[in-house]
Formats: structure tokens, C-alpha cells, sequence
């Protein structure tokens, strides 16, 4: 039977039923990027970042150590491992632009960066918040409700790259988008050579043709959309081996290039701890043309409760994290976009650096610092305008505040940003400007450059 | 059925859909999420929608719905496909006598730590399938060469005669997927032709035998249940 479109909407629309009926009918969404060389990196921060360390500073001029009942907020530099008073803030060439500590060689990138304080997280416990941070969905419980964004970014900007959506030492997400935007994600980058390159015992190539005409008729023999998700997945499992691009993520190979990327990414040196090599991995993806979108955790162990770990942890891998993004940002911006030398891979590129919530302004009564639902956030690169900071944390508690989307300043009239805010504005920024993933949020044009 | 009519029965299917939702969690409810085949609800063709008004652009899929009347497949988890192989081909063991590289690459294929990850991955994705193939092929060769080529199965491994490959393969699925040993099955022909193909390019019934193997450990009868 046919039911015409115009009485299927009138009828459901008059029986107010749609929401009613478990997600049916389907949801339809218009997607096209009209902007189609954007390439997406996300550097996870993972346990919660200490935001006076780095993103939100304060003065201990004007908060000192042991005032905190005062404001609720404590920078507490004096009680670190090692920091010189001199280094308590760093100041950068944009003006107004001040970081904490241990934001490393980031700051020398403040030109690019846009700065994000004062969002609010929607829950406190890693899973949750986590899972939230990754989808711009609040989960349900610990279950998530969309796919990670940069699942869905992959998703809209096609499956041209072999490894469309590349992540590593973090959990990614697909809620009802083609398997190939799944993300493929290993736990280090040398797990990911293994997983690229032939097995240490193979079969000849006669053996293996074979194989591949036994599952391609295996294959025509269901019609079960799970079934046949399997066996893609397992051609695709054979194609990434076949295409041998194993090289580009054997980052112990002895050439001269590799050794440049080392050092560049504090590979050897350990500065830049997990999230180096990672990074290096994010860098060789992109600019090899095997990902569209990657995801890595840049660091971990933040989730600093005890004073002794927080005094002599949090910063150091907090600044690893950071320097390990800079070395990508640095690496992008010197990579000729696809061999065009006026052009640069970094002003294609969306670097987003996240943690699932921030710590508490002040200490704890072990000298640390708990969750705190109130957070900042870092961009930089391709579609994003540089040279700024959005929101502001009040100088009492560092609570979030209301911004004016469109000029990022503080205004009572505005919208407190969230997670949502800024995965709607991701899509934005390449063209996708209906709310194709449900987010129920306003993109923040004021983080965005003019299209 | 007219125009009317179809209306009519939309709109009553529709309310009876409402009512039952709203019913809370009990059976009425599920059912009326899950509509049967017979429902008004079922009988709308969605792709009789059209689309012009939505405008140009791709569609993004929403969730798949699994089919109401079974419970889909799950795919063994990493130890229970890791200890499986191993049982099934009398220990041997993907790795070094010291670790399995199913314990290697544990992280890497989603098995939960219970500290950053309480969730363990069961989905059978291209990274599971790939290090299944490399598992499959190190234990074939393994097994193969512990029982001289008769995988402790076969009757007479050298034997090219198709009856005895065929017997040999109801054997082998039997062992590795837990299947009846019919002959009717059409895995069975085409697992025999693999074993013939791969004896025609490599004159080798052990490099037959063990591609055999290969293709059962790494088919979805093995790893989903």
C-alpha cells in the first residue's frame, strides 16, 4: 500500500506519535559537507586535566595557597614538584592569552589556538563523561546514544581513505553508520603495524586467492545485514594488510625520515611520554592519506586525588600531552598539503583537545584535587579562529558561565557550552549545518573561521 | 485496500501503537515497539516516502533493528576464542610457549581492564578478524605439523579422492564448528572446492588441508554463537 508522504506527516504529526513509537519511522537527515578537505584529529586527555595547570590559570598573587575558603580557588604552583616561580604563568604573543605551567610548546601555537573556558561537563564520573565527551551525547548511564563524532565525521566525509577513522589508546563509537567509519583502534602504534602488516606465519598467494573465493561465496550465500558487516569487515581486514602502508607506522624503522619524526614527536627523548608516538602516528595518517579522521589519547594518569600525585605528576603528564599536540600541529603546519607547498596540512586539519571533565579549583584535604564539572577546551587548525579564548570561569569557585555563541564573550543572555556546542560546531565547520545527530545545541560560530 | 481505507488503518495503528508504548515496560509494550508482520505499522513502506522534500544530501542510517523473533549471534569474547583454538588443535598456542599474542593484543581488541575500560569489545571487527586469520594460520600450521597432517581428524590425509575430502571437511567442520556432520551442507561443497583449488596451485594435500582449517577458524560459524 501507499501512503502518500503528506498524509504519513499529517497523520503522525496530528497523533503527536512519532516520538512514541521507539525511533520509527527511521530519521532521515540531510547531510552533505560542502567543505570536503577537512581532516579531523581529537587528543584525549584522559582522567581529567587540571585547568589551573594549564588551559585556565590564576595568579597565586591573587589566589594564594591556603585562602581557598575564600574564592574556592587554588592555584596552589608553590606546592609543586620542581616549578619555578617563574614559570608559574606562561604568557603568549596573543594578548589576554595566558596558560598555566605545563601547557608545554603549546602556547607557542597561541596564534592558532582557540581556547574554550567555562563549559560544563554533564557528569563527573570518567565512563559517563568520557563517553559524553567523545559523542557530544550525554550516554545513558555508561551506554552511549550516538556514535563518536569522529565516527560521524568519517561517516559524512566519505570512505575515500583506507582507514577513514584511525584511533588509538581510546574508545570509539558507531550507533548506526556504515562499518567503514568505524573507528579502527588499537591500543599503541606498534599494535597497529602488527595489525597492518602480514601475519609472522602466511599462507602463499594461492592459497590465499583461494580463501577469498571460499568467503566471497560464503558471502553470496546470506542476506543478513550483520552477516554481511562481518564479512566486510574481514575483506577490509585483508585490503589493510594488501595495501601495504604498514611502513608508515614503523616508527622504529631506521631511515632517515623516521628518525626526523622521532625526534620531532620526543619519541626517543620520552618527552612527550605515549602521546608522542601517537601523535607521530595521527601525523603519518593524515599526511599519507590513509585517515580522514584520528583520535589518540595524547596522555594519562591524570585523575591525580592525592596530593604527592597531583604535586608531582599531573603537571609533567599533562605537559606531555600538550607538547605531544604541538608536535603535530608543528609537523602539520610544515607538510605541504598533498605536495601543494603553499599550502600546509595543519590549515586542513581540526585538532581538538578534550578531557572528560577538569579538577576542582580548590584542593582537597589531601593537598589534590576531585572532579569538577566545569571545564575548558582547546582547538586549533583548519576552520577554527585562532588567537582567541571563549567563556570565562567566574573568579569565585570557577564556576562556568553563559556565552554569546557568536561572539564567544560572556553574556547572560547566552548558552553555558557543552559538549554538544562543540561537536555541532564541528559539523558546522565543514557545511553540515542541520543538526544531522540530534545534538539539541547551537554551533559556536564565534570558534569558527567564515566559510 | 483504497486510499481511505489505508488512512483509516494507519491512523488506528498508530494510536494502538501509543497506547502500548505508553504502557510501561511490560510484554504490551515491547510488542508494540516491535510491531509483527501483520501490523499496520510493519506494512508502511518507508521507501514509499519521498525524499524531495528533505532536500539533497546523503541519509544517515539510524540504528539497525534486530530481527524481533531471535536473539542475535554474539562473538566470542578473546579468551574464549584464544582457549577454544587451542583445545580444538590440541594446544597449540598462537605466540611463544610464554604468552599468547590473544594476551598481547588484549587491549588492542577490547578486552576490559576493569580500570579505563569496564566493557568488553564483542564486536567482530576488522581488527579481531585480522589477528584471527594470523592466529588461524600459525595454529593450522602448528596443528597440522603436531599430528602429521591428519589434524586428529582425518582418516587419510594424503588422500585427493573427493569422497574422502569431503568426509574429511564434515569432520573438520565438526570439530571446529560443533556442526552435525550432514552432507547436505553447502559449506561442505564449498569447502571441499577450497581443498581441490588449493591441491591443484600447490600439489601439497597438507597446504590443502591447512587452508581448509584456515577458512573454518576464520568463518563466522566459529567465532559467533
Amino acid at each position: 500500500m501507499h501512503i502518500p508522504r503528506r498524509t504519513f506527516l499529517e497523520l503522525a504529526a496530528g497523533g503527536g506519535l512519532l516520538a512514541g513509537l521507539g525511533g520509527f519511522p527511521r530519521r532521515l537527515r540531510a547531510a552533505t559537507p560542502t567543505v570536503t578537505d577537512r581532516y579531523f584529529v581529537f587528543a584525549y586527555f584522559q582522567g581529567g586535566w587540571d585547568m589551573l595547570l594549564g588551559l585556565d590559570p590564576r595568579s597565586p598573587d591573587d589566589f594564594p595557597t591556603g585562602r581557598g575558603a575564600d574564592t574556592g580557588i587554588e592555584p596552589a604552583y608553590d606546592t609543586v614538584d620542581n616549578l619555578d616561580p617563574a614559570n608559574w604563568l606562561v604568557d603568549t604573543d596573543v594578548p589576554g592569552m595566558t596558560f598555566g605551567p605545563f601547557i608545554g610548546d603549546l602556547a607557542q601555537h597561541a596564534s592558532r589556538l582557540a581556547v574554550v573556558r567555562g563549559m560544563t561537563m554533564g557528569s563527573v564520573a570518567h565512563e559517563v563523561a568520557r563517553r559524553h565527551a567523545f559523542t557530544g551525547v550525554q550516554p545513558a548511564g555508561t551506554s552511549v546514544r550516538a556514535s563518536s563524532v569522529a565516527t560521524l565525521l568519517a561517516a559524512l566525509l566519505g570512505e575515500s581513505e583506507p582507514i577513514p577513522n584511525l584511533v588509538c589508546g581510546m574508545p570509539s563509537f558507531n550507533l548506526g553508520h556504515p562499518s567503514w567509519a568505524s573507528g579502527l583502534g588499537t591500543e599503541s602504534v606498534d599494535d597497529l603495524y602488527e595489525a597492518l602488516s602480514p601475519g609472522a606465519t602466511t599462507v602463499g598467494e594461492g592459497q590465499r586467492a583461494a580463501l577469498e573465493a571460499f568467503f566471497a561465496n560464503q558471502e553470496s550465500r546470506t542476506s543478513s545485514p550483520r552477516a554481511l558487516d562481518i564479512y566486510a569487515n574481514r575483506r577490509t581486514a585483508r585490503s589493510i594488510v594488501d595495501l601495504d602502508i604498514a611502513a608508515t607506522f614503523d616508527l622504529s624503522a631506521a631511515s632517515a625520515e623516521m628518525r626526523a619524526l622521532r625526534e620531532v614527536f620526543g619519541v626517543d627523548s620520552g618527552t612527550t611520554g605515549e602521546g608522542g608516538p601517537r601523535a607521530l602516528m595521527a601525523a603519518q595518517a593524515l599526511t599519507h592519506g590513509v585517515s580522514r579522521c584520528v583520535s589518540f589519547e595524547a596522555t594519562g594518569d591524570l585523575d591525580t586525588h592525592a596530593g604527592a600525585q597531583w604535586q608531582s605528576d599531573h603537571g609533567p603528564n599533562l605537559r606531555a600531552g600538550f607538547d605531544s599536540v604541538a608536535a603535530l600541529a608543528t609537523q602539520l603546519a610544515a607538510t605541504p598539503f598533498f605536495g601543494d607547498a603553499g599550502d600546509n596540512w595543519l590549515d586542513h586539519t581540526t585538532i581538538v583537545c578534550l578531557s572528560e571533565f577538569a579538577r576542582e579549583a580548590a584542593l582537597n584535604s589531601n593537598g589534590g584535587r576531585d572532579h569538577n564539572l566545569v571545564n575548558a577546551m582547546v582547538l586549533l587548525g583548519g576552520g577554527i579562529r585562532g588567537g582567541q579564548i571563549i567563556g570565562r570561569t567566574t573568579d569565585l569557585g570557577m564556576q562556568a558561565q553563559p556565552v554569546d555563541l557568536s561572539t564567544g564573550t560572556v553574556a547572560a543572555s547566552g548558552e553555558v557550552l557543552t559538549n554538544e556546542h562543540i561537536a555541532r560546531s564541528l559539523l558546522h565547520s565543514i557545511g553540515v549545518e542541520d543538526d544531522v545527530a540530534d545534538y539539541r545545541a547551537d554551533p559556536v560560530l564565534s570558534l569558527l573561521e567564515s566559510r | 485496500m483504497s486510499g481511505a481505507n489505508d488512512t483509516r488503518a494507519l491512523w488506528l495503528g498508530l494510536l494502538a501503537g501509543t497506547v502500548l508504548t505508553s504502557c510501561g515496560t511490560g510484554s504490551s509494550g515491547d510488542k508494540a515497539t516491535e510491531p509483527g508482520d501483520d501490523s499496520p505499522i510493519a506494512n508502511i513502506d518507508e521507501e514509499s516516502i519521498p525524499d524531495a522534500s528533505l532536500g539533497d544530501g546523503v541519509t544517515v542510517p539510524g540504528p539497525a533493528t534486530p530481527p524481533s523473533h531471535r536473539r542475535q549471534r554474539k562473538r566470542m569474547t578473546v579468551p574464549q576464542v584464544r582457549d577454544s583454538m587451542q583445545v580444538i588443535a590440541g594446544g597449540v598456542v598462537w605466540g611463544d610457549d610464554e604468552r599468547s599474542d590473544w594476551d598481547r593484543y588484549a587491549a588492542t581488541l577490547g578486552v576490559a581492564d576493569f580500570q579505563t575500560r569496564t566493557t568488553t569489545d564483542r564486536t567482530p571487527s576488522v581488527l579481531f578478524q585480522k589477528f584471527l586469520d594470523d592466529a588461524a594460520v600459525h595454529t593450522c600450521a602448528g596443528w597440522s605439523a603436531a599430528t602429521s597432517g591428519d589434524f586428529d581428524t582425518l582418516d587419510d590425509p594424503e588422500s585427493t579422492d573427493l569422497d574422502a575430502v569431503r568426509t574429511g571437511v564434515t569432520g573438520l567442520r565438526w570439530r571446529i564448528h560443533g556442526r552435525s556432520r550432514t552432507t547436505s551442507d553447502p559449506m561442505i561443497d564449498d569447502a571441499t572446492d577450497l581443498f581441490a583449488t588449493v591441491y591443484r596451485r600447490t600439489d601439497s594435500t597438507d597446504l590443502a588441508w591447512q587452508t581448509v582449517c584456515v577458512a573454518l577458524f576464520t568463518h563466522p560459524d566459529f567465532f559467533m554463537y
